[in-house]
């Protein structure tokens, strides 16, 4: 028994001149729910079809539970998939759809009949086994294509973006039951999204990939709170990136000159005189009318009301160096919420918010 | 589902719109071909007779005089024979072809159907008088075989079973290579992937998704190509000529002869012939299936 289901070894993937995925390796622990996140034609789809056997790698291997799979190919490979379109069989009625796979398997009849009809118990479709698949609501063909992957309990679960073709509200309850069902059958999954927060909500570990690599992998937590480089921080919706650099440094806490004011940060193993690249999330912001030792001088270009919070957008830097802000203020009731267009702002927090990124400058 | 986008019961221009534009084909339709229909329907029931069209009296004869006469049971079977080769050969010729051509991204294939088409816009008269000149006793086949020594005699290759096959499927390849191509070409990647996915090799694949989501185009295809070789006059009588007739023959012959009731008739054994041909040709690709229907 091997601790991974899935490895990559160092695998690339070219189309013409473009590589979709360049020297990847990556292990996916048992039982742990992998998301591959990123913008499209970020490699992550590729990735996923690389694992399945649908595309093949240029170089580098594909193992399954140990299993060196590169040449193996798509129909020997012991996974199951949910594809964008859940693609479900319109021919075949429901129990014929998840029976597919057994049938392959030349599994026997009462034993198919018992296996479908608990498959579709499991995701709460029973009695649906002689409609077809137009006759059934997204969710419910989304859940079809989960018993047809799971009904065979493959090692893995590769899911292609399968809450793309739905709406929102399905969505966020698919995110849920997805979740269960692979908890409930502990097996490992690799889900391809583009969309940070089904990839925080549902993860166990996010590889956040760009441009054929793997920007950073980490926890949902870690991406989101520490991200690595600042493509992951804009990905992670942290669009206040700064240039900066040290000028003096206390022990623990090193404070960054930014041009339009300074700020703290800990930890940052900078020392005086570098230049680094920093981000905050918008909702670390927080927004000052008075000027202090500390905080980054700023104009308010617009203030935006969300509900929950009110996203005030500025705008900081030197002259020839503009840099766009975003602060998301919590509205509660004793919130300030006055503020206006063109009025010049302190903005700060506190050093724990301050992240170096690992870009070189 | 509505076919028809929704729109207000009271909107009545648009009905006024939608039905002329429905109604101009529905009427000529009616005219031209509906109620010509009809009347040939009735005259098939009615006498022959030596001065008029027909005599104004109600019979069965035209019908029963077919269906009791061995020559015309004889030329029903060949004519059904002649279709059902003709269907096969170029259902088994055209799959393959639109396979590959399937496989082509959209830019090509368009122009490889294209191609396809191009034979179309050559008149049958002139293919069939082509075929005539390769198989007839002088011609180039026949020459060819006699120079090389294969044979000694002319072959007797025009006006046969062979040669009305050849000559039909040379006119409705095309028909069933597009028709089928467009189907396969239309079918979503992740179908076949699903079921590789789910562990069918590529004939699995192929024999539960591919061929069953292909059904419509090979359904329209078989149509086309039934329907048009049961009523292909100028090739069959063409290439076969006196010796080797086909139902569409005799109503032509009939008709020459005046003998315009039985001629009636005739067509609408033909006509019933297509229509059971369809029928069943429909039960055995079951094209609704890919809209998830039981047959």
């Amino acid at each position: 028994m091997t601790e991974f289901d899935v490895s990559l070894r160092a695998v690339r993937k070219s189309y013409g001149d473009v590589v979709a995925v360049a020297d990847l390796t990556l292990d996916i622990p048992r039982g742990a729910f992998f998301s591959l996140l990123g913008p499209s034609g970020c490699g992550k789809t590729t990735t996923l079809r690389m694992v399945a056997g649908f595309a093949r790698p240029d170089c580098g291997d594909v193992l399954i539970r140990g299993q060196r799979v590169t040449e193996v190919p798509a129909y020997r490979r012991d996974y199951g998939m949910v594809f964008q379109n859940f693609a479900l069989f319109p021919h075949l009625s429901i129990a014929d759809n998840v029976a597919f796979g057994l049938r392959m398997r030349r599994v026997d009849r009462g034993s198919i009949k018992r296996q479908v009809s608990e498959a579709l118990g499991l995701v709460k479709l029973a009695g649906f086994e002689h409609r077809f698949p137009n006759q059934l609501s997204g969710g419910q063909q989304q859940r079809v294509a989960l018993a047809r992957a799971l009904v065979l309990r493959p090692a893995v679960l590769l899911l292609d973006e399968p809450l793309g073709a739905l709406d929102a509200k399905l969505r966020e309850e698919m995110q849920v039951e997805i979740r269960d069902l692979q908890r409930q059958f502990a097996i490992s999954t690799i889900f391809v999204t583009h969309d940070q927060d089904e990839a925080l909500t549902m993860s166990d570990a996010v590889a956040v990939m760009n441009q054929g690599v793997i920007e950073q992998l980490g926890t949902p937590r870690e991406v989101f709170e520490r991200p690595r480089t600042e493509f992951v921080a804009r990905f992670m919706g942290a669009g206040n990136v700064m240039e900066g650099r040290v000028v003096a440094s206390d022990g623990a806490v090193q404070t960054l000159d930014l041009g339009a004011g300074s700020v703290r940060v800990r930890d940052s193993r900078k020392r005086s005189g570098e230049r680094v690249l920093v981000t905050v999330r918008p909702e670390n912001v927080s927004l000052a009318r008075e000027a202090g030792e500390l905080g980054v001088r700023a104009t308010v270009t617009s203030v935006v009301y969300h509900g929950a919070t009110t996203h005030v957008h500025l705008v900081t830097g030197s002259a020839d160096t503009v840099v766009p802000m975003v602060a998301h203020l919590p509205n509660r009731s004793t919130s300030d919420t006055g503020w206006q267009c063109g009025e010049t702002v302190s903005c700060r927090w506190n050093e724990e918010s301050t992240i170096v990124l690992a870009d070189r400058l | 589902m509505s076919v028809l986008p929704d729109k207000h019961p009271l909107d009545w221009r648009r009905y006024v719109g939608e039905g002329a534009a429905l109604g101009a084909p529905l009427l000529f339709f009616t005219a031209c071909f509906l109620l010509p229909l009809l009347y040939l329907f009735v005259v098939s029931f009615l006498e022959p007779s030596q001065v008029e069209l027909y005599e104004k009296q109600l019979t069965l004869a035209n019908y029963s005089r077919v269906v009791n006469d061995d020559f015309y049971l004889m030329i029903i079977g060949r004519t059904l024979l002649a279709t059902t080769v003709v269907l096969i050969i170029s259902l088994l010729l055209a799959y393959p072809a639109a396979m590959v051509i399937a496989r082509f991204e959209p830019k090509w294939r368009i122009r490889m159907l294209a191609l396809l088409l191009f034979p179309l816009m050559i008149s049958n008269v002139v293919r069939a008088y082509g075929w005539m000149s390769i198989l007839g006793r002088r011609g180039i086949a026949n020459t060819i075989l006699l120079d090389l020594g294969f044979i000694e005699a002319p072959l007797s290759l025009l006006y046969s079973f062979n040669a009305v096959v050849l000559g039909l499927l040379t006119i409705l390849l095309p028909y069933m290579i597009i028709s089928i191509a467009n189907a396969l070409a239309a079918i979503d990647r992740s179908y076949t992937e699903a079921a590789e996915s789910l562990g069918a090799g590529p004939f699995r694949t192929f024999w539960h998704v591919t061929l069953p989501l292909s059904s419509p185009g090979v359904a329209s295809g078989c149509l086309i190509v039934f329907f048009l070789s049961l009523s292909a006059y100028v090739t069959i009588s063409l290439l076969g000529g006196p010796r080797f007739k086909l139902l569409v023959s005799l109503v032509f012959d009939t008709v020459v002869t005046l003998q315009w009731p039985r001629a009636a008739a005739l067509s609408f054994i033909l006509l019933l012939l297509a229509l059971a041909g369809g029928a069943v040709i429909l039960a055995l690709t079951r094209p609704q299936r890919v809209r998830g229907r039981r047959a």
